[in-house]
């Protein structure tokens, strides 16, 4: 025992990928029974208790929003931009976790990435989801959101080309289609392993026709695995371009602090950073709830830990360079911006902001940190909030000091705009509860073939599966 | 050791060629130097911001490997190691630079030249004395980590202590965020000073990106002579060159990426400090070499590369690194000459001084590269990687 801790803390690994004594068998059965058991565990119908509250809190503030229109929030002239992109920005950087795992990942063939990507995908989809409803509420009539599309209409009105904010709805929603497929391509075989478990026949049925007929025959696998590979590559830049044009929604315009030539790969690194924050956050209580610590292993979280690290670290460079270039440019509205950043009317969520996002998490340099679940259950949380403020203090402390001191105003969200925030938690929380229950969260069969390839190491035959 | 006899010679002949290129090329220097010394500080520049990236962006390439270990690193390592320790020479090739300045800073050297006022208020970071001690410090900071990996991984070799990995990967983690602040705070000095009112917050990464791309094309150029010879060729497969040929893939694109980001950003502001950049650039030859980088800067090994056949084969993946380097070149050319002249003027130094340095940084890394044995003998964690796709 302590020879292998020797070996790991050499190699700079924690643990092994696998706890030893998993089987082939015994995956299937751990991870179809947080399907196929009797009651769920309490801890879920908490959870649900709650999102079901907060999705009450999300309808309620969606159907008074209709009703009254976007004067419920606390928009303002200068601050039209307010928690609709604050949260839009935020949910859409939690999504890309999934898909760096799913597909940046799976291409620099990182084993420890199987136990979790179907999770971190399945949270993707949902963040995603959440991410979409902060624009199109924004629209005022949302219910005209094809307008944004480029179609000849009878109207002949075409949207702005040039506007990011139209490179958006394309960047969205091709993200949106390509993270569905490929999740739902990697769930195929696991489906059909779940219609071969079914105890009652709507079970058999429905996982049958979602397994779209997999008998696992060596073709099938074939034509999965090239399917699979292709769509990882094509994933791959939406990892980097979903968020740079979400970037360049600020970045294009010349308001000091979003016009900077860093922002692109600053977002990309911010929402990858909060995307392992979330992962984290959900995977660490549901590993120990269901049972599964001996599949999502210690050497997992310690590697998701290093990149939250890393990518905090690269966030954390972003600051520093805006810092310098407020000075280094001599333009005087950027200095005062970053002046008023840090001294003015937010200048507590500034340094709550530096606080969270780059201070504490620097305890993750230590080993003893990433070994412990729930001291890094707690620095993810607040990770999630750090990158909550960043866009918090991008949005709010450019617009609200304008080029005229007498358009200045200050900003905060109404009791409607927490309602809406809240309320998409709840939903995220619903959807990823129902997904737990329904779908199985941990690739089966990637994990078997890990087991796989491990006996064969040790038994030393190539035999073919 | 005995098994790495067979390279020997190679690389000796090699050693010598790369001196007599590099005296050729200092002689040509010389003689073009003569009467236009401006013309040679900034070739010399372009010239030597694209050497030194070799060598300080093996630094990064090297701690990254020490903390991520990918398959790549274990071939790569010791090219990579004797490129690091040129880095004594490449401090020492800073002299000239320091001796024009006046010629090449003087844009905020001489701030009563062009009486601005933003220059200025720049002064308390663009100061002679602030540029040379910044220097220093870069240099003294990236010999000095540069030369602990290396002993290192020397002194592993030698005895076979497992745990020097530890110590290693230790100082990579701090190392790298070490490296990613002196190498941003270089790029402004040494290139983005040169227009002083202008700035951009993506040139750091940038040209940190410059540097790996760089690296990695030179590593696989390196590693393909290498390869035929023990003890790579009993280790080396075709995988490695495709993760090296994925990961200049790889910087190709974010190459493009963040130089794409930085140009639309910059147009859509349209804002007069920060077009000027553009302004200096695309005048009508300078539109040409600006078209001729999107084509091969990014659009040819991009495609080259997007193919697994390219990748797998070590001499076209050679090939294609070599163009990359060359381009690599031109790109600093881009940056760089702007500055000085209107039209595109392509003056025999900006051919003599890169084969002046670049011969003698050669001459030194191959006097370096045969020293130790051409893999890590000891690394715990080559049995592990011996098949980077297992």
């Amino acid at each position: 025992m302590s020879d292998s801790k020797d070996k790991d803390s050499i190699l700079g690994q924690a643990g092994p990928l696998l706890d030893s004594g998993q089987t082939i068998q015994s995956v299937g059965d751990k991870v179809t029974s947080v399907i196929f058991r009797k009651k769920q565990p309490i801890p879920w119908f908490v959870v649900l208790g709650i999102a079901s509250m907060l999705l009450g809190s999300l309808t309620l503030s969606v159907v008074w929003l209709l009703m009254k229109g976007t004067g419920v929030w606390g928009l303002n002239i200068p601050n039209a931009w307010g928690f609709a992109i604050v949260n839009f920005v935020w949910w859409i950087g939690i999504g890309h976790a999934g898909t760096l795992i799913s597909a940046i990942l799976f291409l620099f063939k990182q084993q420890w990435r199987t136990s979790i990507n179907r999770f971190a995908e399945a949270m993707t989809l949902f963040a995603v989801a959440c991410a979409g409803m902060f624009p199109l509420l924004h629209l005022g009539r949302p219910w005209v959101f094809y307008w944004l599309f480029p179609y000849p209409s009878t109207m002949g009105v075409w949207p702005q080309f040039r506007s990011p904010l139209v490179w958006d709805v394309f960047a969205v929603s091709t993200y949106l289609t390509v993270s569905v497929i490929f999740w739902y391509t990697g769930l195929i075989p696991d489906l059909a392993t779940m219609r071969d478990r079914a105890k009652n026949k709507v079970g058999k049925i429905v996982a049958g026709i979602f397994a779209m007929g997999w008998r696992g025959s060596a073709r099938h696998w074939h034509r999965y695995e090239v399917a699979y590979l292709l769509l990882a590559g094509l994933s791959t830049p939406l990892v980097v371009s979903v968020h740079s044009v979400v970037s360049l929604d600020f970045a294009v315009s010349i308001m000091p602090g979003w016009h900077t030539t860093i922002f692109p790969p600053y977002f990309v690194a911010g929402a990858i950073y909060s995307g392992f924050a979330m992962v984290l956050t959900l995977m660490i209580p549901v590993r120990s709830i269901y049972g599964l610590k001996s599949i999502v292993t210690m050497r997992t979280i310690d590697n998701m830990a290093k990149i939250m690290l890393a990518t905090g670290l690269m966030v954390f460079y972003g600051y520093l360079n805006e810092i310098f270039f407020a000075w280094y440019s001599g333009n005087k509205y950027e200095s005062f911006m970053m002046l008023n950043r840090m001294t003015g009317p937010y200048a507590l969520q500034y340094w709550m902001l530096i606080l969270c996002n780059g201070i504490i998490p620097q305890l993750l340099w230590f080993r003893k940190v990433r070994q412990n679940v729930i001291s890094l259950f707690i620095i993810s949380i607040i990770v999630n909030i750090g990158m909550w403020l960043e866009r918090y203090i991008i949005v709010v402390t450019s617009l609200h000091r304008d080029f005229i001191p007498s358009s200045w105003d200050n900003y905060a969200g109404t009791i409607w705009d927490w309602g809406l925030y809240i309320g998409t938690i709840g939903f995220f929380l619903f959807a990823m509860m129902l997904f737990i229950r329904w779908v199985p969260m941990i690739p089966i069969f990637e994990i078997r073939e890990i087991i796989h390839a491990k006996t064969k190491k040790t038994l030393g035959t190539e035999k073919k599966p | 050791m005995n098994a790495s006899k067979t390279v020997q010679p190679g690389i000796k002949h090699a050693a010598n060629i790369s001196l007599r290129i590099g005296i050729a090329g200092l002689a040509g220097t010389l003689l073009g130097a003569m009467g236009n010394m401006s013309q040679f500080y900034q070739s010399y520049l372009q010239a030597y911001i694209f050497w030194s990236g070799i060598s300080i962006g093996s630094l990064a390439a090297l701690m990254i490997h020490h903390l991520a270990g990918g398959g790549w690193g274990f071939v790569t390592q010791r090219i990579l190691e004797a490129s690091v320790k040129t880095l004594p020479l490449v401090a020492l090739l800073f002299i000239p630079i320091i001796l024009g300045m006046d010629k090449l800073y003087h844009h905020w050297l001489h701030p009563e030249a062009i009486h601005v006022a933003l220059i200025e208020l720049k002064s308390l970071y663009l100061n002679k004395n602030a540029f040379i001690i910044r220097t220093v410090i870069y240099f003294v900071i990236w010999i000095g980590m540069g030369t602990w990996l290396c002993k290192w991984s020397t002194k592993q070799d030698e005895t076979g202590d497992k745990t020097l990995n530890r110590p290693m990967r230790k100082l990579s983690g701090i190392g790298i965020v070490i490296y990613g602040l002196t190498a941003t705070a270089a790029s402004w000095d040494w290139t983005m000073s040169l227009e002083p009112t202008w700035f951009s917050s993506i040139w750091g990464p940038l040209f940190m990106v410059g540097q790996g791309l760089s690296t990695f094309a030179f590593s696989i150029i390196v590693l393909s002579k290498l390869a035929k010879h023990n003890p790579l060729a009993k280790v080396i497969k075709s995988a490695h060159f495709h993760d090296l040929g994925n990961l200049t893939f790889a910087f190709v694109i974010l190459w493009t990426y963040m130089t794409f980001g930085q140009f639309i950003i910059i147009w859509s502001g349209n804002l007069p400090e920060e077009i000027i950049w553009y302004l200096d650039r695309t005048p009508t030859g300078w539109k040409v070499v600006a078209i001729l980088l999107t084509v091969f800067h990014f659009l040819l090994p991009f495609l080259l590369l997007l193919s697994r056949l390219t990748k797998l084969k070590a001499q076209y993946l050679a090939k294609i690194a070599l163009f990359v380097l060359l381009i690599r070149l031109v790109d600093n050319f881009w940056v760089i000459a702007p500055t000085f002249q209107d039209g595109v003027n392509i003056h025999l130094l900006d051919f003599t001084t890169p084969l002046a340095i670049g011969g003698l940084w050669m001459f030194v890394f191959l006097k370096f590269l045969p020293k130790h044995s051409l893999i890590p003998l000891h690394d715990p964690r080559f049995k592990v990687e011996e098949d980077p796709h297992d």
